[in-house]
């Protein structure tokens, strides 16, 4: 599995108490390489918060749709509410090696999404921290690249822009097109002129982040199991 | 150049020279001169005749009328001198901050004063401290916060500067009263309360020299922030703590100090600090309420401004509260809303009047501070002085380890040891502990003088041999950067990781201070924008970024004077069709540099606190490239023979910012005073 390359020589414990919740639900183990993924930075409390979270979303079934994200209401209020649910379906970011969306998907896909989230580990060294930040960066990428052709063109980036300006109601939409325009161009002047007809490229992309520290953006904390506000 | 340079320098020299020999010879002169006057006057009183008296005189001289304000605009100016020279000497402020400058003139006008047995004008006492020379100083430092960094970093914040100060106090006035238990040392007769009140005010730091260092070295944004909010805090807190003590010292004899007491302290210690904070934020509201209306008075926008803000710490001070406080969360909260509603002039304007207020205030401590050294108010006392320093030293490098080992524990992204050492050797002290030790009570302090001379060897020890040393200690560990590029991109990606981390955040069911700010958001454009700020119109910060760098892009081309073809704004011009044909590369390489200027004329957003100067403009050398880049595409595109946009014949098109409400189109009307801007209609992008 794509997964174990990621994090070599890492101990592959399950949690103990991954198996009791397996049993109840009647979900298959996990394979081990999930976990031992995961557990880099997720402690087994930790996915076992998530899976009881997992548990919620989808109303104790196996998958959760699309539509079990409406449940959230804070979720609500997001401008870009719409991309980021459909993050969670993209194959692409589910490390599944055919495109397009999925119609659901089980836990092992929930926490594969959430390990983007991963905060850095002090102890990581440069190659791990590279692909890191690849991962993480690709995961942006295919929020902006809507149409899943590898690029993202100007017509993308303009819905972008609309969608995090939709917050406010008062602006116009020529306000959120000349600034997408602007950024293209600002985009062009880094990596070349063609870019304006043809779309932004991942190798593109990852030049126009070079200096930006997105490792240190990215990351959700994962604070105490007892903090957690339900959704109910 | 370097001839010039050498020149300057001399030039400067002289009007150095010329300045302190002038306000030598006034202090010189001054007494004989006062004396005649004054016996003119008496014999006329007289009435005793004599022939001297009966004549007009033609020429007299009357110094004593103008001697205060006449002194205190020469120490300003002499200052000034000092910084135009200090600043000319390219090496200099790599060296040494420019506090050291500062107080070496403050020392040179003390010494002058001192030679010519002048009386020097009463420029300090409390009220006129408290009063005057205070506020602008903490007006600027709140108004020029970068505000999210340091909500971002607020609670890491908070826990370092209270809980540092407090322990800073305690722990120097604690050990100060072990050692002056010593009775070897001669200091028996300084108590409890008189060691806890000097630890509360020499613990005040003031790290803006640091600060510069940082940023010209530019440090992380965490590491910056932190000293920040620890100087904006800490004067609060230690005027907080220094009037609680001093209010301990007049209300009880020592003995007579009960638990009940210690702990109306520490109530009280509370509702003076949040009673600021909440003080503060009213009356910021109601300026930003005010400035929705001035629209057609824009002349007095800064003063509203100014006003409200300087109201605020008055009120609050009355009611015993921290006006600190008070004027720093005033200063922030107005900020948001007013620089919404202000016109470009007011907000300049008040940038400007609040750095030179600002300077002018801590100029003229200073030099008082360096009045005081050369004076005869001193006394020396190598064990309190000495153990005073260590202490200081000590207690500064135990409170951020300790602070920062628990704080690390929360904080996704710990500090360093290297980051804390840095933090330790910054705490330089500077104009507060010297004008708090200036200000205390004789009669409760017999030993005033002690104090005075023992705050004045810190201040000394701290700024020129920590302010030397920190730059090159932060070049040698070589601290963590930041890479902060301002462009439209970066904003745009920022924003959508702010929503993407709030929204899988949502999802995990968490609840962590993302989801705060984001509530927050919601309810200031739900209710206080639209209060607030004029025309109901509320803008997100993407769109005042890129309109600010459409207002900067304009004044520019309007300086050097040329024409360009402004691609980016036709699209804004609503109703004109949308002709959509392929881009000649001429036209990509124009705006291609139209955007390309843009990035590197960005108003610099990231932290760049200097109380002495503004962010540097580098405008000249950007109009200067803009006409080399502007020549070089002309040619360019001559070459390709290509129909140029701007070769089109001119209509005075206006330019239509973002800003400006859609009104009835008048595409006559004339905005900008020499600029004509050719649109051709909007061009749109064919996607492949």
């Amino acid at each position: 599995m794509g997964v174990a390359q990621l994090c070599p020589g890492v101990p592959r414990a399950l949690p103990h108490c991954w198996g009791v919740g397996q049993a109840q639900m009647g979900v298959p183990r996990v394979p081990a390489p999930v976990t031992s993924f995961l557990s880099l930075a997720v402690t087994s409390e930790q996915i076992e918060h998530l899976h009881r979270r997992f548990k919620q979303l989808s109303q104790d079934q196996l998958t959760i749709r699309k539509e079990n994200f409406d449940s959230i209401p804070d979720l609500e209020f997001n401008p870009i509410r719409g991309k980021i649910v459909h993050a969670f379906f993209d194959k692409r970011n589910l490390r599944q090696e055919s495109d397009g969306l999925a119609d659901e998907i089980n836990f092992e896909d929930f926490l594969t999404i959430m390990s983007y989230f991963r905060p850095i580990e002090m102890n990581m060294d440069e190659e791990q921290l590279d692909r890191f930040r690849k991962e993480k960066l690709k995961f942006l990428f295919h929020m902006y690249d809507s149409d899943h052709d590898g690029k993202i063109t100007l017509q993308e980036y303009r819905n972008v822009v609309e969608e995090l300006l939709s917050g406010n109601p008062h602006l116009e939409k020529e306000s959120a097109r000349s600034i997408a325009d602007g950024a293209m161009m600002e985009a062009a002047s880094i990596c070349g002129p063609d870019q304006v007809y043809e779309g932004i490229t991942f190798e593109d992309f990852l030049k126009m982040w070079q200096g930006i520290d997105i490792e240190t953006k990215m990351h959700v904390r994962f604070l105490n199991v007892d903090t957690i506000a339900h959704c109910y | 150049m370097g001839f010039a340079m050498r020149a300057h320098a001399q030039l400067s020299n002289l009007l150095l020279l010329s300045m302190v020999s002038c306000s030598a010879a006034a202090y010189g002169d001054e007494p004989s001169l006062g004396k005649r006057s004054l016996l003119h006057y008496e014999h006329g009183s007289n009435g005793v005749d004599s022939s001297q008296d009966m004549r007009l005189h033609v020429f007299t001289v009357d110094y004593d009328y103008v001697q205060i304000p006449y002194e205190v605009t020469l120490w300003i100016l002499l200052a000034s001198f000092a910084k135009i020279g200090f600043h000319i000497f390219h090496r200099l402020p790599r060296l040494m901050p420019e506090s050291c400058i500062l107080i070496a003139i403050g020392a040179l006008v003390g010494a002058i004063i001192f030679v010519s047995h002048h009386k020097s004008p009463p420029v300090m006492n409390t009220s006129i401290y408290f009063l005057y020379l205070l506020p602008p100083i903490i007006l600027e430092e709140g108004y020029f916060m970068p505000t999210r960094p340091f909500f971002e970093n607020l609670g890491s914040i908070l826990w370092w500067s209270v809980l540092g100060s407090l322990l800073n106090s305690f722990g120097i006035g604690l050990s100060l009263y072990g050692v002056c238990q010593i009775k070897a040392f001669g200091l028996t007769d300084l108590d409890l309360l008189q060691n806890l009140l000097f630890g509360s005010m020499i613990s005040a730091v003031d790290p803006v020299a640091a600060l510069v260092v940082f940023e010209e070295a530019s440090v992380n944004e965490q590491l910056y922030m932190m000293i920040f909010g620890e100087s904006l805090l800490n004067d609060g807190i230690t005027v907080v703590l220094y009037n609680i003590f001093i209010a301990f010292t007049q209300m009880h004899r020592y003995e007579e100090i009960e638990s009940i007491d210690i702990f109306a302290g520490f109530a009280r210690f509370f509702v003076v600090g949040l009673g600021g904070v909440l003080f503060g934020i009213v009356f910021g509201f109601v300026s930003a309420f005010m400035t929705r209306f001035t629209h057609n008075v824009s002349s007095i926008e800064p003063l509203l401004v100014f006003m409200f803000s300087y109201l605020s710490y008055l009120s609050a001070e009355t009611l015993y509260i921290s006006g600190i406080l008070a004027m720093t969360a005033c200063a922030v909260t107005m900020k948001k809303y007013v620089e919404e509603n202000v016109s470009q002039n007011s907000y300049t304007t008040i940038k400007y009047f609040m750095k030179m207020l600002s300077s002018i205030s801590e100029t003229l401590i200073f030099v008082f501070m360096g009045v005081s050294t050369v004076g005869k108010n001193h006394e020396w006392n190598w064990a309190f002085i000495c153990f005073t320093l260590l202490f200081c030293l000590i207690w500064r490098t135990l409170s951020v380890f300790a602070l920062f080992y628990i704080s690390n524990k929360f904080r996704t992204y710990p500090f360093t040891i290297k980051d804390q050492l840095i933090i330790s050797y910054s705490g330089l002290r500077g104009a507060s502990s010297f004008s708090l030790a200036f200000l205390l009570p004789r009669n409760l302090f017999p030993r005033k003088n002690l104090f005075i001379t023992a705050t004045l060897v810190v201040i000394y020890f701290t700024v020129f041999i920590q302010g030397i040393t920190i730059g090159p200690l932060v070049r040698y560990l070589d601290v963590k950067k930041t890479n902060k590029k301002e462009s439209i991109n970066e904003e745009i990606h920022v924003r959508l990781m702010d929503h993407l981390k709030a929204g899988i955040e949502d999802i995990c069911g968490h609840w962590s201070h993302y989801q705060l700010r984001d509530k927050f958001k919601k309810f200031d454009n739900k209710y206080l924008k639209k209060i607030l700020i004029r025309e109901h119109q509320p803008k997100s910060s993407l769109v005042s970024l890129y309109k600010k760098m459409e207002i900067k892009l304009a004044i520019e081309m309007a300086e050097s004077g040329m024409k360009i073809a402004k691609s980016s704004a036709p699209s804004l011009q609503s109703g004109r069709s949308q002709r959509a044909h392929r881009l000649s590369p001429a036209e990509v390489e124009s705006m291609r540099d139209v955007l390309a200027h843009n990035l590197y004329q960005v108003r610099q957003r990231a932290p760049a606190y200097n109380r002495h100067n503004l962010p540097t403009n580098t405008s000249e050398k950007q109009a200067q490239e803009i006409l080399i880049r502007r020549e070089h595409s002309l040619r360019q595109s001559c070459r390709k023979g290509n129909s140029l946009p701007w070769g089109r014949p001119v209509n005075t098109t206006e330019v239509r910012y973002l800003s400006l409400p859609q009104g009835p189109r008048q595409p006559t009307r004339r905005k900008a005073r020499h600029v004509t801007f050719t649109g051709n209609g909007s061009v749109s992008y064919s996607s492949s």
